[in-house]
């Protein structure tokens, strides 16, 4: 009885059985799954894995979409420290902020993903807990209530990549936060360090119709997700490294959200800190967000 | 007084002398240091606005007259002759109807009433519009300035926002980020109605759905 239950699947048969089926997979790179598997992290690719991986990752688009996609890998320029500035005394939470960010970067519609929250607050409360991101937004501004949008404050000082267990998460040389989402295995750390509820995950496959697709890409940022991962804003990544503003930066009707290089003197944001009142969001915990909130008036 | 207090006291004050030097060098340039002279105020502060003349020109979008009534000329026509010409009020020329433009603020009647004033309580049509050339505006200068160069014309009054915008504070720009990209500084105009400037309100966007615990299975079948 013994014997014919080792015969079934000793220890030396399975090895020996996953082995080679590992290795015909490997062999076979049907789909490029094995390409997939075998990837290396995005920080050690070299030049040419960089390039066959954008290749890979075009194609595997292309049929799944039918449209053809750009995705771009290009790395943080020296001398560049992104920074935003949002305009309190300006903003209305008018929400366009949110849908821009959704179409320009991707998120899933279903079940539904937003990285910008607006939350609204009564006029004199500061307290966070009372503050709503459900709210009807009806014609805005409302009178007697105010709103803070918040989305990634792109820390200097990240509480979520000293928690990645894979390095799957860091800071680029530029000060955004980027998540590469082939090493994420969606254990969820990030989103319990982030203090700011920037961190949003992928609980199902995130569904965006084909049509409503962005087809202008960045493996760190806008990329199709798979399940099980965790996204996040990264300043529109795939617009700013070509220099373009982010899209919520662009579509805010009241012009309320500013953008530019804090290492320039004359850039939009240093301007802004040099001559308003400038405050971060939860500042006490050391984690040195490049997100300014200022007032204008 | 002893040797050894005389000591004491110009130690110290050389101790504080070598701090006030410390102190002030990071702020003090060679030229205020010869003359001796330091200017009130920190320096960066001066030079943030140095640069405020007004005849800088900013790249902008064509403003949104241009899809509407422009050119104004096309009906308001400067008369062929001149515009000192004695042309009698109610002359038709080529379909047109011509005459002099009449000066006194006054609300108006037969054009123009889709146009509200609810600027400031003085103000009215040609203290902006060129009494003359109607395709462009006038400064109180009394300087034509086309409707690219609005801003120029609200910062008149609005210094301080001008200011802001400027430096991209106020208002909002599209294209390029870098302080040196290309971009287009939107108008005034293409966000404030001139006319009356006060923002109206928009209407908001969608609820965020509630998160849909539990829905997700149902999903993956629909896939």
């Amino acid at each position: 009885m013994k014997k014919e239950h080792d015969k079934k699947l000793t220890r030396r048969t399975f090895l020996k059985t996953a082995g080679v089926a590992a290795a015909s997979l490997a062999v076979s790179g049907c789909n490029g799954i094995s390409e997939e598997f075998l990837q290396s992290h995005f920080r050690e690719m070299g030049p040419d894995e960089i390039n066959q991986t954008r290749e890979r990752l075009e194609k595997q688009y292309k049929k799944k979409y039918g449209r053809t996609f750009h995705l771009g890998t290009e790395p943080a320029d020296p001398g560049i420290l992104f920074g935003y500035g949002l305009d309190l005394s300006r903003c209305i939470g008018c929400r366009r902020c949110v849908y821009a960010c959704v179409h320009e970067n991707n998120q899933s519609r279903m079940p539904q993903i937003q990285w910008i929250r607006v939350l609204r607050f009564k006029n004199g409360s500061r307290n966070f807990e009372e503050s709503d991101h459900y709210y009807d937004a009806g014609m805005v501004p409302k009178e007697g209530y105010y709103t803070i949008p918040i989305q990634c404050q792109q820390c200097e000082n990240p509480p979520c990549v000293k928690v990645c267990p894979t390095g799957a998460t860091w800071k680029e040389p530029d000060g955004i936060v980027v998540v590469d989402y082939n090493w994420c295995i969606g254990c969820r750390y990030c989103m319990a360090a982030c203090p700011y509820w920037a961190r949003h995950f992928n609980f199902a496959t995130p569904h965006v119709p084909a049509d409503k697709l962005n087809t202008n890409l960045h493996y760190l940022g806008n990329r199709p997700r798979m399940r099980g991962v965790v996204e996040k804003c990264t300043f529109c990544i795939q617009r700013t490294r070509k220099g373009r503003y982010p899209a919520c930066v662009e579509v805010c009707p009241v012009g309320a959200r500013k953008f530019g290089n804090l290492l320039d003197e004359n850039s939009e944001i240093s301007m802004i800190i040099k001559t308003k009142r400038v405050f971060r969001l939860k500042a006490d915990l050391n984690t040195q967000p490049k997100f300014y909130y200022f007032f204008s008036l | 007084m002893t040797k050894k207090s005389v000591c004491k006291y110009t130690f110290r004050l050389l101790i504080i002398t070598a701090l006030t030097c410390l102190f002030f060098s990071g702020s003090i340039t060679a030229e205020e240091a010869k003359t001796g002279i330091v200017k009130a105020g920190p320096k960066q502060e001066q030079q943030l606005y140095k640069n405020d003349n007004d005849t800088k020109l900013y790249p902008v979008p064509p403003p949104l007259v241009y899809q509407s009534l422009y050119p104004c000329q096309a009906c308001h026509r400067k008369d062929i002759r001149g515009v000192n010409s004695q042309l009698e009020k109610g002359n038709a020329f080529l379909g047109t109807y011509i005459h002099l433009p009449d000066p006194k603020p006054r609300i108006l009647i037969r054009m123009h009433r889709d146009i509200r004033l609810h600027h400031a309580k003085w103000m009215w049509c040609l203290n902006c519009h060129s009494t003359y050339e109607r395709n462009y505006l006038k400064l109180i200068t009394g300087e034509r300035i086309s409707f690219e160069q609005s801003y120029r014309l609200c910062g008149q009054c609005h210094g301080s926002i001008y200011r802001d915008w400027k430096l991209g504070i106020h208002g909002r720009r599209v294209g390029e980020w870098k302080s040196d990209g290309k971009k287009l500084y939107l108008l005034c105009t293409h966000c404030h109605d001139p006319h009356q400037p006060h923002f109206r309100k928009l209407p908001g966007m969608a609820i965020p759905e509630l998160p849909s615990y539990g829905r997700w299975e149902n999903l993956e079948e629909h896939e």
